[in-house]
């Protein structure tokens, strides 16, 4: 089912929770709702669930004007805190949406057991359905809400922070099986998070929310590649920030290469760790140059934190807001090199090195 | 000070701590058990001890007698109307309380904890003013014929008032701790407000809900000072156990008296065992064992398929 909000409004006393959101998922994809907190993600998630309405604007579920309907039973939601029914077993739970509906539309008993199993073998549960939700694991219990409300068989699946209270492996192993079960089941579904690396894995389209409004919207790689403004740059992963260099109030360079920056907002440009290269001294591809001063090892790469030369055309800053020093006080650049590149050449704190803009 | 004469003194004072702490926690306790003995134990034995005292046919003639069965009746319909109306208020005004936000959500708070502060006899007479025959209500009410002051009515009503808030009371923090997402979800799965009250709320609420009604219970048999104000002692017909104790006692029949106090006292025991076992059932202890059972139940099941 095709889900279209347009020009969402939203409220709060004077606070604007929302400002004039319009987007499209398309039938059967994944698109996710990213942000910080308070920029206004599960607002929209509760809007398009019904439990909260609009100042204005409209949600459509193919192309049904439902904003101000209260009946949403194409619509199935999970919570972050999964809000399993814990007096009952975890059959009954899954079951439960099936056995309240109206005598006239609810599927026999024997219908009800045989899908609440179908839905439990889907979250590979199934052997669990004697047990009470107390019993079984977080992963497992944020498994059983969702069977729960697939039991249902919605046409669009609204997930808020579906995995927010989980620990960081289970989170990760949850979102590739979720992402799988997606595949197969090919519901539309909304997602909202905070987690920018979940965003990415296991969207199709990711809508970037900051304070109430819709930043960007586009594949994982576009809004990652091509961010359209500062703002998606720096909330989707490190980035190091220059300004330009100024030398007797004369600008000594605006930017190293125009090609090289993509955004050059109020004079500053944005490179990502990993676009960073490495270069000899003498290299003709040296933008830059500095010293290591720090070398920190994260698995399958190596990130390097380099100070700039004052020879140097640009001063950097941190993306960082809180820590981030005066501009040209740390003048710290992060850089991310592959743990082959690291193991052949061997950097160390103090080295000094060139750097290249790729 | 050589080695052995300090390690003498610290074993002198700590002599003296442990007997110090021994003698105050005995001094306490001995105070404790006099209060216990001289303001309930004595007291409500000889209730026990009095009301036999003419021996156990005399104590049962007391208790079957017409007036004090009439009487015995008539108290457990008027406690059961109340415990009825204080379940049902109790009920609605713990979920609104807990899952809407109103205005005057605060104030309705603390007047529902109202009638437990404000003196039984004053609802007696607020009750006698206001529906007695020149009352402004009771005006009204005595053209169509019913009578609620000095008639059961009365008696009925000031009861509901007084035991109202009992459950309420016990209600609302036990619904408050569980929180509404379970609700919330019922909701969002399709349940109509009657299912998700009888299929989430109910049963989680149950033993908070046990606890208010025996509770209200067991105000509502031994409420005496509005009932004295309101009924009017026609024997027979507005007399309530409370009134009848007092009736037979003013009237010498002091054996008669305590034979239907030691029903009180029944009443009392009783409410103390359910309340105990109510406690067991909800006990953390109790959820935990119960879960560890369940997990032994479960791996059995697992190892013999």
């Amino acid at each position: 089912m095709k889900v279209e909000l347009q020009h969402i409004h939203k409220k709060y006393g004077a606070y604007s929770a929302l400002t004039d959101i319009s987007f499209e998922v398309p039938e059967g994809t994944l698109l996710s709702l990213l942000g910080p907190s308070g920029c206004g993600k599960t607002t929209l998630l509760r809007i398009i669930s019904g439990l909260e309405t609009p100042d204005a604007g409209n949600v459509f579920l193919d192309g049904k004007d439902i904003t101000n309907i209260g009946d949403r039973s194409k619509v199935g939601f999970v919570f972050q805190h999964y809000a399993l029914f814990q007096h009952m077993r975890i059959f009954d739970n899954v079951a439960f949406g099936l056995q309240v509906k109206p005598a006239h539309i609810r599927p026999s008993k024997k219908e009800i057991e045989e899908r609440v199993h179908e839905v439990l073998a889907l979250v590979q549960l199934d052997n669990q359905s004697k047990k009470y939700p107390s019993q079984l694991s977080g992963g497992q219990q944020q498994r059983v809400a969702l069977a729960r409300v697939l039991a249902i068989q919605p046409r669009v699946l609204l997930l808020d922070e579906p995995f927010g209270a989980l620990d960081a492996n289970v989170r990760r192993s949850l979102r590739r099986w979720l992402r799988d079960l997606h595949e197969r089941i090919q519901i539309t579904t909304i997602l909202v998070t905070h987690d920018q690396e979940e965003a990415l894995e296991i969207s199709d389209n990711v809508v970037l929310l900051n304070q109430g409004v819709l930043e960007q919207i586009g594949s994982p790689q576009q809004v990652y590649e091509q961010p359209s403004n500062h703002f998606v740059y720096e909330f989707l992963g490190q980035v190091n920030i220059f300004n330009p260099r100024f030398h007797n109030d004369h600008l000594v360079h605006y930017t190293p290469d125009g090609k090289e920056s993509p955004i050059a907002h109020k004079g500053h440009f944005y490179v990502r760790p990993h676009d960073i290269e490495i270069v000899l001294l003498d290299s003709k591809k040296k933008k830059a140059q500095g010293v290591i001063i720090r070398t920190s090892f994260v698995a399958e790469k190596v990130l390097l934190q380099i100070r700039l030369d004052e020879s140097s055309p640009f001063v950097a800053r941190s993306s960082d807001k809180k820590s981030s020093k005066p501009d040209g006080q740390e003048n710290l650049v992060e850089a991310s090199i592959g743990l082959r590149q690291w193991r052949t050449y061997n950097y160390a704190v103090g080295d000094k090195v060139g750097l290249s803009f790729s | 000070m050589s080695h052995t004469v300090k390690i003498r003194t610290i074993r002198h004072s700590l002599g003296l701590l442990a007997k110090k702490i021994i003698s105050n926690r005995t001094i306490l306790i001995v105070i404790s058990i006099c209060f216990l003995l001289l303001l309930l134990v004595i007291p409500l034995s000889s209730i026990v001890v009095l009301g036999l005292s003419k021996g156990l046919d005399t104590f049962l003639g007391h208790i079957n007698s017409p007036s004090t069965q009439f009487s015995i009746g008539l108290t457990v319909l008027v406690s059961l109307a109340s415990v009825i109306a204080s379940t049902l208020f109790g009920v609605f005004a713990a979920w609104c309380i807990v899952h809407f936000r109103f205005w005057g959500r605060r104030m309705l708070q603390s007047i529902i904890e109202l009638p437990i502060t404000i003196s039984p006899i004053i609802v007696g007479f607020m009750f006698t003013l206001l529906y007695g025959k020149y009352g402004y209500l009771g005006n009204i009410i005595e053209n169509t014929g019913i009578t609620i002051i000095f008639s059961w009515p009365g008696l009925v009503l000031t009861n509901m008032a007084i035991t109202l808030p009992y459950v309420a009371r016990t209600l609302i923090p036990a619904m408050e701790s569980l929180g509404a997402d379970q609700e919330r979800t019922a909701r969002l799965l399709g349940a109509n407000g009657v299912q998700i009250f009888f299929r989430i709320t109910l049963p989680r609420i149950k033993w908070a809900l046990l606890y208010g009604i025996i509770l209200a219970m067991a105000r509502g048999v031994g409420e005496y000072g509005a009932a004295a104000v309101v009924s009017g002692l026609v024997r027979n017909k507005t007399v309530t156990l409370p009134l009848q104790v007092d009736i037979y006692y003013s009237e010498y029949q002091s054996v008669a008296a305590f034979a239907c106090a030691t029903l009180f006292l029944f009443v009392s025991f009783i409410t103390i065992v359910s309340k105990k076992l109510i406690d067991i059932q909800n006990s953390p202890a109790k959820r935990i064992s119960k879960k560890i059972v369940g997990r032994i139940d479960e791996s059995r099941i697992t190892t013999y398929t």
